[in-house]
């Protein structure tokens, strides 16, 4: 018996032809005269052309579909007919047809009682690198990596693409209930930068690709109930990740990577991808409203997030051994359960007229329910499989899998009041605390909570009904819970340079780093922080035809000292942004608008550069600061010359800079031997002119003209004179200039 | 197969559709002959039209101008009755404005105003909205909605960014740096990711954290992996998910991304240089260049390997 099958590309081409073709055929209905009725009747068109690209743009091109030199096809429309004895609606549009982005929309609807839709959408996203590999099956999930430096290599860029298809429902049921049902299946394909690297036999760091093979489906059923004071909302939202490639096999490579059968070495040629996974949810939103001032909102869920799927098969080399699998755990899957409790409530009242007040409670429990087995053992002898037991005490595991839980406290309450003379000043406290599960071994730093106080102040005024202005100020500090101490599987400070038994917080004897015995540093997202900022804004409208608008903003987070001497860690960033816009109508034919911006960020950290001994002497602690500009400005306008004819034009400018600043920081006895040296800047300047004119043939007819002119100019070392150990190389245009043309025609009807 | 029977169903319909259209446009005639859009308008629309400052009747292009649903208000029911304004009172040199008027003036009174959209809109997506942080900044509903047209900016991804820049000052330098997502582009806007009529997560998310959002697209990152990297709770402790200078959205280059969190315990405080090595070692470019730190460490979300050698706790496989 014949199956019948349906591919992506060939349904695709389907809904397409089906589209298009009863977007035409209502062309010829096309023929009120009724001025009012074509004033009051949806719109319909469909727009054909083709449009040519100069060369190919690696920054240009990376998600807009133009990524081949050429010619390409245009064509975008968009049917929509109204029943207005009904109110039922039938639209239709499609859009960059022609591309690897298109978009197409079938929808039908009987306004207040039915809706349903189908969507397909693609996402084509280029990497912006050529490749030039010797590495032989890029794209699959069987790589093989040269032993040294091809010289049979081939060029690739890599890329993915998403299709996605989605399917909606909404239908009003009984008074005041409505069904909302939402499905979507996206599959993904392609392939993106990997690589592996290490330091065992002769070392070294080669490329891979990984084969992107994902397929996600997310199912969203909710019923909603709308009453005049209270509305519900509950449903059911399940989400499915499936990997086509578990397991990456690669073979060859450089000794260190492969080490034959035989020898005790390190086992890469088994990279495990993302294992499936799944996640329910179960939730119901609400809200009440008390009186027309004082309204309750909330929203309850429970989760569980799933993964189960079967561990990829492992070997292990090891003489008289071979082909063991080194999962030692016992299990053939990771039996991975995370639940996750969310509670949240809001309450906002206008007890007086001047006075707004709101108030938010949060709860938010991600308890990590995975099994615990023991995923990291050593060899128990020759011959003899690995064994727990023979974890040494220096050992920074204990060999079991870690899981992580999470309990999210958070709470706000805020109030706004408005004064005379047009001012309002807004207050509000913002309380957070995160709290961990935290494993008794450990080799970063950690506290089990953090908490953390925000406060802000704006005063806001309407100065007159053309100027507005607003000045807010924001302060929070986050501060925790005293850092575990980093400990080895013996319980000693994992420090290896004092073994002393003072505990955390104690000094160490001046020969020694003044490493308190949690460890260093303070990691980014749980260390002492003080934090503030400033914004201003201004609007002002100083005569009909013109608007403006600056906004400044300033922000610092200051960390403060580290936990120990030297100082290292992230100890300050900074943030500034000025922007101006404005807006012109020079005449009821001409608009202009235009926007400048200048953002700054920077960061200074530092740590020490020791690979051996932590002990004063050998200590190289350096710091840096990286700074991050940006400079941009858009300048566009619309206008309509004689015989209607529009035309545009956008210009935009970015040049972006991130210095680099690295200096060595000379504490009394630590070593000045080595010095970090300094670090070229990296660049990137855009500039990209889009113009349009659109010339109306008739009422209906419309010739449109477009021309993109976008040049990119980047300087970074990230890529240059890098080589991987097997020969790869990863190439940069740093000069890129592309031009686009499309010529295309619109018919409108109704 | 599905697919196929969905658009089986969906031409179908179309179909019948295309036959009842012909019928229906008479009867469109009558319907809209009994007023411009809806019964009651003429003595809005006997001033207001389509040629003039204020241009009104493209609203009958939407579903806000859809005549046969019943819920809809006709013009007073969004700008009030508006007795002065219809009527100008002797000896006023200006004509009143309506109870309601939008645009310019929405913001002497933007709580009335947004309460009229809220009268209607109150389910559904828009539960949380009083607890929004736009409700409470005062945003109005027609700040971002324009409803006397056939084409809402805001609900278009091709036209939707630029309104959010509109008060997103910052994000809009961001979605135009070398590594973004394709805001601009008009295949991941901002609604994607944010609801910007309220939520229970942070920041406005979608999903109620910013990692289940962020899940929406990217459920490999999910797991729970046999290893896990701690910060994954957050995507935005190592990603600006609006647009970076640094390749994957990171926020700083590694190894400087890598050492705000780990102990120079061993090779982790190197400083990066342009010596030549492809090894750990501080100053050269195996903890500089390509992906520097990530060069080794590849699987840096997470990892289901459960082999025990090769340090795959460190996510090196």
């Amino acid at each position: 018996m014949n199956k019948l099958s349906i591919t992506p590309a060939r349904f695709q081409r389907t809904v397409l032809a089906v589209a298009v073709g009863l977007a035409m055929t209502q062309v010829a209905r096309a023929d009120t005269d009724d001025e009012v009725e074509q004033l009051i009747r949806p719109d319909s068109s469909v727009s054909v052309g083709i449009g040519n690209v100069s060369t190919t743009g690696q920054r240009f091109s990376m998600y807009n579909g133009l990524q081949d030199q050429g010619i390409v096809g245009l064509l975008d429309f968009s049917y929509i007919r109204r029943n207005d004895a009904t109110g039922t609606w039938y639209r239709a549009s499609g859009r960059n047809l022609g591309l690897n982005t298109r978009e197409l929309s079938l929808e039908h609807e009987r306004q207040g009682s039915w809706r349903y839709f189908l969507d397909y959408s693609e996402i084509s996203r280029v990497t912006p690198y050529s490749v030039i590999t010797g590495v032989q099956g890029i794209g699959s999930a069987q790589l093989t990596v040269p032993s040294s430096p091809s010289t049979n290599n081939s060029q690739f860029t890599l890329q993915t693409e998403r299709q996605r298809t989605a399917f909606g429902l909404s239908a009003a049921l009984i008074d005041k209930l409505q069904l909302r049902l939402n499905l979507q299946n996206e599959d993904k394909s392609g392939e993106r930068m990997f690589g592996r690297g290490t330091t065992g036999g002769t070392g070294g760091m080669e490329f891979l690709a990984e084969p992107i093979q994902h397929n996600t489906k997310q199912i969203d059923l909710v019923l909603d109930y709308t009453g005049e004071k209270l509305q519900l909302s509950g449903g059911y939202y399940g989400s499915f990740f499936k990997n086509e490639n578990p397991v990456l096999r690669v073979q060859g490579g450089v000794t260190g990577f492969n080490s034959g059968v035989g020898t005790v070495g390190v086992p890469f040629d088994n990279i495990a991808l993302p294992p499936d996974n799944q996640a329910h949810q179960l939730h119901l939103s609400g809200g009440y409203q008390f009186s027309r001032t004082t309204r309750l909102n909330f929203k309850v869920a429970q989760s569980i997030a799933l993964q189960n799927d079967d561990f990829i098969g492992v070997r292990f080399y090891n003489t008289g051994n071979n082909g063991v699998s080194a999962n030692t755990s016992g299990r053939t899957d990771l039996g991975g359960r995370v639940d996750t409790t969310l509670a949240n409530v809001s309450l906002t009242s206008r007890p007086i007229t001047n006075l707004s007040l709101l108030g938010n409670l949060r709860y938010e429990e991600r308890h990590d329910k995975t099994k615990v087995a023991p995923y990291i053992t050593t060899l128990g002898g020759t011959g003899a499989a690995p064994v727990l037991s023979n974890l040494t005490g220096t050992s920074t595991t204990d060999g079991f899998n870690e899981p992580r839980s999470l309990t999210n406290w958070s709470g706000k309450v805020e109030a706004s009041y408005a004064l005379p003379q047009g001012y309002r000043v807004t207050g509000g406290v913002e309380y957070d605390s995160k709290e961990r599960s935290v494993s008794g071994v450990r080799v970063v730093g950690y506290r089990e909570k953090v908490e953390e106080n925000t406060y802000r102040l704006e005063l806001k005024r309407a100065m007159a009904e053309t100027l507005t202005g607003s000045l807010a100020y924001l302060y929070s500090d986050r501060t925790g819970s005293d850092y575990r101490n980093l400990v080895t599987l013996n319980g000693v400070n994992s420090y290896p340079t004092y073994s002393g038994t003072l505990s955390c917080g104690q000094a160490i004897p001046a020969a020694q780093l003044q490493v308190s015995r949690c460890g260093l540093l303070q990691p980014i997202y749980m260390a002492d922080r003080e934090r503030q900022k400033i914004r201003f804004i201004s609007d002002w409208t100083p005569f009909d035809q013109l608007s403006l608008q600056l906004m400044i903003e300033g922000a610092s987070d200051n960390y403060g000292n580290g936990r120990g001497t030297p100082d290292i860690g992230v100890r300050r960033g900074d943030a500034k942004l000025v922007s101006l816009d404005a807006s012109y109508q020079a005449t009821e034919r001409w608009k202009f608008n235009t926007w400048l911006s200048r953002t700054e960020s920077s960061i200074d950290q530092a740590t020490i550069a020791s690979v051996t001994a932590m002990s004063n002497a050998g200590a190289i602690v350096w710091s840096s600061r990286q700074k991050n500009t940006v400079d941009s400005l858009g300048i566009g306008t619309r206008g309509t010359l004689p015989k209607g004819i529009e035309i545009g034009a956008d210009l935009i400018y970015a040049y972006d800079k991130t210095s680099y600043r690295m200096s060595n920081e000379r504490y009394a006895a630590f070593s000045t031997a080595t010095s970090p040296g300094a670090m070229p800047d990296i660049s990137y300047r855009q500039q990209t002119l889009q113009l349009f004119g659109i010339y109306p043939v008739d009422k209906r007819l419309s010739v449109r003209l477009d021309y993109i002119l976008d040049h990119r100019n980047i300087d970074d070392w990230t890529w240059s004179n890098w080589v991987y150990t097997d020969g790869t190389r990863v190439v940069v245009n740093p000069d890129n200039t592309v031009h686009f043309v499309g010529l295309s025609m619109r018919y409108t009807f109704q | 197969m599905p697919k196929v029977i969905i658009l089986s169903i969906y031409i179908t319909c179309m179909a019948l559709a295309g036959l009842s259209g012909s019928a229906q446009a008479n009867e469109n005639k009558a319907q809209v002959n009994k007023g411009l859009i809806f019964d009651g308008d003429a003595k809005c629309t006997k001033c207001h039209d389509e040629n003039e400052s204020n241009p009104v009747l493209s609203i009958g292009k939407t579903r806000h101008g859809t005549s046969a649903d019943g819920r809809l208000p006709s013009c007073a029911g969004c700008h009030g009755e508006s007795e002065t304004h219809v009527n100008k009172p002797e000896g006023r040199k200006d004509r009143p404005k309506p109870t309601f008027p939008f645009g310019k003036q929405t913001q002497n009174d933007i709580n009335g105003h947004n309460e009229v959209c809220e009268s209607c809109h109150k389910g559904g997506k828009m539960i949380h909205w009083t607890s929004s942080i736009h409700a409470a900044r005062d945003v109005a509903c027609t700040s971002c909605h324009q409803l006397h047209t056939a084409h809402d900016k805001v609900r278009d991804k091709r036209t939707q960014p630029a309104v959010c820049f509109t008060c997103h000052k910052e994000q809009r330098v961001q979605a135009n740096k070398p590594s973004h997502h394709p805001i601009l582009e008009g295949k991941v806007v901002c609604s994607d990711c944010h609801a910007s009529h309220g939520s229970a997560g942070p920041k406005l998310m979608q999903r109620d954290s910013i990692a289940d959002t962020c899940f929406t697209c990217h459920m490999e990152k999910r797991g729970p992996f046999v290893r896990k990297h701690e910060p994954a709770e957050d995507c935005t402790i190592c990603h600006n998910p609006h647009g970076s200078a640094i390749d994957n959205l990171l926020k700083t280059r590694p190894p400087f991304l890598c050492q705000q969190c780990h102990e120079p315990a061993s090779h982790q405080g190197g400083f990066p240089g342009m010596a030549a090595g492809k090894s750990t070692t501080a100053g050269q470019q195996g903890i500089t260049n390509a992906r520097a730190c990530l060069n080794c460490h590849t699987n840096i979300h997470g990892t289901n390997n459960p082999a025990n050698q090769g340090n795959e706790r460190t996510f090196r496989r």
